[in-house]
This record gives structure tokens, C-alpha cells and sequence, in this order.
């Protein structure tokens, strides 16, 4: 039996439908998370009308799988009128939120309207450690009884946990309290710097040794020594050359709370702005879209040699972020494809550990997307 | 069966790709594809359409026997019942 997400991916690719698109509502929040990526800027939101054309434009551009985030969407007095709207075009919607301003009648409302997933964020079970993060006193409490809430009224909930210095030692308790919800859990080692290139958060992130604790833990890392399906001869070389390397601008897609187009929220690439010109216009002839979604793995110099591709999950938004090198390697992929190596009990070492990223190859990436 | 008709599970999301049917049910991320002509009979599922008349419909667009065409819609519609995509009612739903 063919396996149908991997069908509607390369579907979705090979006709260029931005299957999943991402939509920050707002930018304005009701925590303050020491870690957070997003930048306020002094641009007016979108809204309401705008948003209802824009996800009018996104159906028919045949989006299938829709996210609302921000900041923090129950913030927006209009969200239930967008959620609404978007089921009426038939979108798989997910919320992310966190859960501060859910009450009873909101979480049967979500119900109601068949919102998929709600997607919660949770940084420790200890009220100490995850206030700590959000600067909010009483957060994590209040948190708990929004997933409660939306629990109780049917509403799937999944805990999302960022791993840092600060709470990486609690995982387990996290997985605990999300048991004891009966809900799901997920957690994500990545911190990233801030979309204005700010690298405060980068100092959250954690270390090697942490890294290789939390990969050993299989009940976090099922693959744990068990590489993933190869993509590369035994000798290390890549058999995927002429794969992409990831969804963004093929068939992913994220807009702004200010409306800018991006191939995908951790791809800081403004492609236009949806208050000028129509979505469409935007996803299919954006010069920088165009250039994003042309890239293919054999042109990324140091990965496509990369005898540890196998445990690498590289996000070329990362490495944009990181480096300024769309093309390059993102040390923190690397970081994590070595100690993932390691754990697997490969020799395995990234590419990029072996020598250094030539200069003349990131001069000519940074000048294409210029 | 020519006096019932069928509506789309309000709490299915979908789209058509090439033709074909992408339909995702809430609390459920199963996809589920349908073929051309299960697409067709999807997209006309709208609750105020007979059964009869979208078979009748199938047979045309498809060059299809009648008898086969009730035959399959009626195994098919009742496929999608069972996995909760669609909704059999005796009496048309008021547009909306």
C-alpha cells in the first residue's frame, strides 16, 4: 500500500500547491518567552477583511493544511470569525497557542468547529522553570487548565516542549504531565536566533553531552541506533541529488502577521507582500521564491557530500539564519547529525566538521538571493 | 436508495488534486484519496442532490451501465459512511 503522505507530498511538490501553510495572526503576546524568534515590527497587522481574502486566495491556490500562530492568537478578538471562515473552505486546521485564554465555551467552540489539533507550549512541569521562561507568574497553571479544558471538550491537544539549558534535565516530568493529561507530547532541541539575526536565544540552547542524552532516550528518539532509511550508498555517497531539500517554497508556505510572504516560518525570505500584490502572484512568480524552490540537494556544497546525511534533519532556513548561507551547511544541524551519528554508533562526522564551507560558494548563494 | 441523499461529513476537511479526492477527517490525520469517479460523487455530495440523480450524473460523465453505476455508488457511499466521511440522510439539507 502506497504510503499517502509521502504521495501527496511529492503530488503537492511536483504541481507546486503550498499544501501546508502557516499564517501568524498577530505578533502581540500575553507571555514574554526568553527564548522567542519573533520580532514586532511597526507594521499594522492584517486584518480581519485582509485575512478572510487571503485565505479565500490560499484555498484556491488548493492549501489543504492550515496554521494559525502568532504570538498569540486569542489575542485576536476576530480569531473564532477566521477559524469559522477557513472551515467553511474545507482547510485541516491546527492553532497554536498558549492555552493562557482558553475557557470552556472557546474549547467547545474549537470543538464545533472541528479544529484539528491544538498545539500548546509547555516548558517544564515545574511552575518555577516555565514561568521562569515566560516571565508570567502563574503561567504553567493556567496552561495545564486550557489543555484541560480542551481536553475535556474533545479538542486533540499536543504539548510542545523547546528544549534549553533550563528545562532539558525535566523532559521526563513533561512527559509525565502530558500522560497524566492524556494528551501527546513533543519536544525540539532546536533554539533559534531571532528572525532580526539577534543571537540572544542561542545562548538557551544545549549542550553536546545534554544532546546525546536526550537521542538516547528512546522513548524521545524511536529511531535511537537505528539509522534513517539511507539516502546514500554505503561509501557515504548521496543517492538523493536530485531530491529538495525540504518543503519550503514546493509545498509549504508562511505569512506574516504583517502579511509578507516567506517559503516558511523558519525561512526569513520575504517573497512580497500579500497587501500588494494577490497570494498567487506571490507563490508562483516571486523571483525569490522562484530561486528558493529551484534548489535541489546536489547543489548544496557541503551537504550534498555529507557522509552523516542520514541523521540530519538540515533546515535551510537554519542554516540562512546561522550562517547567511541558504546553500551551507547550519552548524546546529551539524551539531546535532554528529552527536545523532554518535548515538547510532556510526563513524559517520558531517561534512562540514571535515573542512571548512568555501567562501566563493557562499559569496555566489548570498548574491543570488540579493 | 433514489430517495436518499448524501452530505459530506461537516468535519472533513478536503481538496482535489489532479482530479482526485485528499480528505482528512478532525481527530484523525488518516488521508483518505478517492479515485476520479469517487471524486465526482464527493464533490456532489451536498446534501440537497438525490442519489439517484448523481448516479444518473456518473453514468453520463463516466459512459458507465446504470445498474453498475448504482451498484458501485452504493458500495462506495457506503464505504465512506463506514469511515465516517459521509452522511446518508432520507430528506434534502437546507442549503447553506
Amino acid at each position: 500500500m502506497p504510503d499517502l503522505t509521502e504521495w501527496l507530498f511529492h503530488k503537492s511538490v511536483a504541481l507546486h500547491i503550498p499544501l501546508s501553510v502557516h499564517i501568524d495572526l498577530t505578533m502581540r503576546c500575553n507571555e514574554r518567552c526568553v527564548h522567542c524568534y519573533r520580532v514586532i515590527e511597526d507594521r499594522p497587522e492584517l486584518t480581519t477583511d485582509e485575512l478572510k481574502g487571503l485565505l479565500d486566495d490560499v484555498a484556491r491556490a488548493g492549501t489543504l493544511y492550515l496554521t494559525f500562530s502568532g504570538g498569540e492568537v486569542f489575542l485576536r478578538k476576530d480569531l473564532f470569525e477566521l477559524v469559522e471562515h477557513a472551515r467553511r473552505l474545507h482547510f485541516d486546521m491546527r492553532l497554536k497557542s498558549n492555552a493562557l485564554l482558553i475557557t470552556p465555551e472557546k474549547a467547545a467552540r474549537l470543538r464545533a468547529l472541528a479544529v484539528r489539533r491544538v498545539d500548546i507550549s509547555i516548558y517544564s512541569a515545574d511552575p518555577a522553570v516555565h514561568d521562569w521562561v515566560t516571565k508570567i507568574p502563574g503561567s504553567l497553571e493556567r496552561s495545564i487548565q486550557g489543555a484541560a479544558l480542551l481536553r475535556d471538550a474533545g479538542v486533540t491537544v499536543k504539548l510542545n516542549c523547546p528544549l534549553m539549558k533550563q528545562n532539558v534535565g525535566q523532559y521526563q516530568d513533561i512527559r509525565a504531565l502530558a500522560e497524566r493529561l492524556g494528551v501527546r507530547c513533543g519536544f525540539d532541541p532546536m533554539i533559534t536566533a531571532r528572525n532580526d539575526g539577534d543571537t540572544a536565544p542561542l545562548a538557551l540552547r544545549i549542550t553536546r553531552n545534554e544532546l546525546r542524552t536526550v537521542l538516547q532516550d528512546p522513548a524521545l528518539n524511536a529511531a535511537c541506533g537505528t539509522p534513517a532509511p539511507a539516502a546514500s550508498e554505503p561509501d557515504g555517497t548521496r543517492t538523493d541529488l536530485d531530491e529538495v531539500p525540504c518543503g519550503a517554497g514546493h509545498n509549504a508556505c508562511y505569512i506574516s502577521a504583517y502579511g509578507d510572504v516567506m517559503p516558511c516560518v523558519a525561512m526569513p525570505i520575504a517573497c512580497g507582500n500579500v497587501r500588494d500584490e494577490p497570494f498567487a502572484e506571490i507563490w508562483h512568480r516571486s523571483p525569490e521564491m522562484q530561486r528558493v524552490r529551484a534548489i535541489r540537494i546536489r547543489d548544496l556544497h557541503t551537504c550534498s557530500s555529507c557522509a552523516a546525511s542520514q541523521f540530519c534533519s538540515r533546515c535551510p532556513g537554519q542554516a540562512l539564519v546561522e550562517t547567511g548561507d541558504l546553500y551551507g551547511p547550519s552548524p546546529a544541524n551539524c551539531e546535532h547529525a554528529l552527536v545523532g551519528a554518535q548515538v547510532a554508533g556510526s563513524p559517520a562526522i558531517p561534512a562540514s566538521m571535515l573542512r571548512r564551507p568555501s567562501t566563493a560558494h557562499r559569496s555566489a548563494a548570498a548574491d543570488a538571493l540579493e | 436508495m433514489s430517495d436518499r441523499y448524501v452530505v459530506r461529513n461537516p468535519e472533513t476537511a478536503w481538496r482535489v488534486y489532479d482530479g482526485q479526492a485528499v480528505i482528512l477527517l478532525a481527530g484523525d490525520s488518516t488521508l483518505n484519496t478517492l479515485n476520479a469517479v469517487g471524486t465526482y460523487i464527493w464533490r456532489e455530495a451536498d446534501g440537497t442532490t438525490p442519489v439517484s440523480a448523481i448516479v444518473a450524473r456518473v453514468c453520463e460523465e463516466f459512459e458507465v451501465e446504470p445498474a453498475q453505476a448504482e451498484r458501485d455508488s452504493a458500495d462506495f457511499i457506503d464505504k465512506l459512511c463506514q469511515r465516517g466521511l459521509l452522511m446518508v440522510t432520507e430528506s434534502p439539507q437546507e442549503r447553506r
